[in-house]
């Protein structure tokens, strides 16, 4: 199971997920990030620091979450990415793909 | 009534759909109404499409690169060897291909430039 | 069945790795479940430690067992909860040496594909493959798919510390 957290703030939502993200629980990360963006927020806010893995099912998701914020004009970051997730960032060629910030102070001032 | 509001915005997002008032536009300014546009060319069928996303493949942005590709992949099943963080001189070889493959296989389309469109 | 050699992917050009046979020393069944992915990871990282792997690969290494399970369960599967892996890992080692690699074996008994239709993509979900096989490709040095005797498919994937 999953933990979620998502905070709102000033029209910007954080969404932080708490453990490892793989094909088991990607789908309730999915399930979170399109009820944040469902009010088509300023911006969102991925925040990764308590993720110490993630597969490709994760940065499906996330690349999803890409594609619906682009359509509606909200700004997608993610920040506080642990080395092993970098990696498959990295792996997928993505990490040049999605703005990525330290962390969601950062992320909020980008 | 806002539960089905909520379920359509879902669902056009999923498949491209606009939502009533927005439009999806290739060569718009706006990176939200080129997105719906790829969004939309990857789910039809319709040639003039293809030319307009190979455009974008020459995008400044690597992320509407990255789309535009995905499009054109799940419309052709290839990718040409396009990889959207290639570097500017082998995309644009890419980029070359998929102009030669798009000739070969629809001549009457509109043609694609292979210079920047600098967004 | 195709020959491993029809549809091997080799990242880098070196001397052929000895690739280990017989019985794997270890060798873990499960259920096609995406909750025993964890579990499936923390074997993998933790056997790979004691090939002599350092954590980074360690890690990269449980990355690409996670994306071939689920591959088999996804499209192996087709997402069933009731079908049987295999994780099998041997050390690759010369007597009385160190290990200085790994190899893993990923065994199902799903339904079977031409190997050479399994390739990388580009953040494609639909067809087998996809990420996964491109991130596999990516970490170990030498993977191939072949076909099972009867049924299922076989994964083979092998590392070694020299090369990455």
């Amino acid at each position: 199971m999953l933990e979620v957290h998502t905070q709102s703030n000033a029209g910007s939502i954080v969404v932080t997920p708490s453990g490892d993200v793989d094909l088991s629980c990607s789908r309730e990360l999915q399930t979170h990030i399109k009820k944040a963006l469902e009010g088509k927020p300023k911006s969102l806010v991925v925040n990764l620091e308590k993720v110490p893995y993630m597969d490709s099912s994760g940065v499906a998701t996330l690349v999803e979450a890409m594609q619906i914020a682009r359509k509606q004009s909200t700004k997608l970051v993610l920040c506080g990415l642990q080395d092993k997730v970098r990696s498959i960032f990295e792996i997928a060629r993505l990490d040049r793909v999605f703005t990525i910030t330290t962390d969601v102070r950062a992320a909020s001032a980008s | 009534m806002l539960r089905a509001r909520l379920t359509l915005v879902a669902s056009a997002a999923l498949v491209g759909c606009s939502l009533p008032g927005q439009r999806a536009d290739f060569a718009s300014r706006d990176p939200a109404e080129r997105t719906l546009a790829v969004a939309r060319a990857a789910e039809t069928t319709d040639p003039e499409s293809l030319p307009a996303l190979i455009r974008l493949l020459e995008s400044d942005d690597p992320a509407e690169r990255m789309l535009a590709l995905r499009a054109l992949e799940k419309r052709t099943g290839q990718t040409l060897g396009y990889d959207h963080c290639d570097s500017e001189p082998r995309r644009a070889e890419a980029v070359r291909r998929w102009v030669a493959w798009q000739r070969a296989t629809n001549p009457g389309a509109a043609p694609t430039s292979s210079g920047s469109t600098g967004r | 069945m195709s020959s491993p050699a029809q549809n091997a992917t080799d990242q880098t050009a070196q001397a052929p790795i000895n690739e280990p046979t017989g019985p794997a020393p270890v060798r873990v069944e499960l259920l096609s479940q995406p909750r025993f992915l964890s579990g499936a990871r923390d074997l993998v990282s933790a056997i790979s430690k004691r090939c002599g792997f350092d954590d980074t690969a360690c890690g990269q290494m449980a990355l690409a067992v996670d994306e071939a399970l689920c591959n088999v369960i996804r499209h192996g599967y087709d997402r069933r909860g009731d079908g049987k892996i295999w994780v099998s890992m041997w050390p690759i080692e010369e007597p009385g040496k160190n290990p200085t690699g790994v190899k893993i074996v990923i065994e199902d008994e799903a339904k079977q594909v031409d190997p050479q239709k399994i390739k990388s993509r580009d953040l494609e979900d639909v067809r087998p493959g996809g990420l996964g096989v491109h991130i596999i490709q990516q970490i170990m040095n030498h993977s191939y798919f072949e076909k099972r005797e009867k049924i299922g498919m076989r994964l083979v994937m092998l590392k070694t510390h020299t090369n990455r």
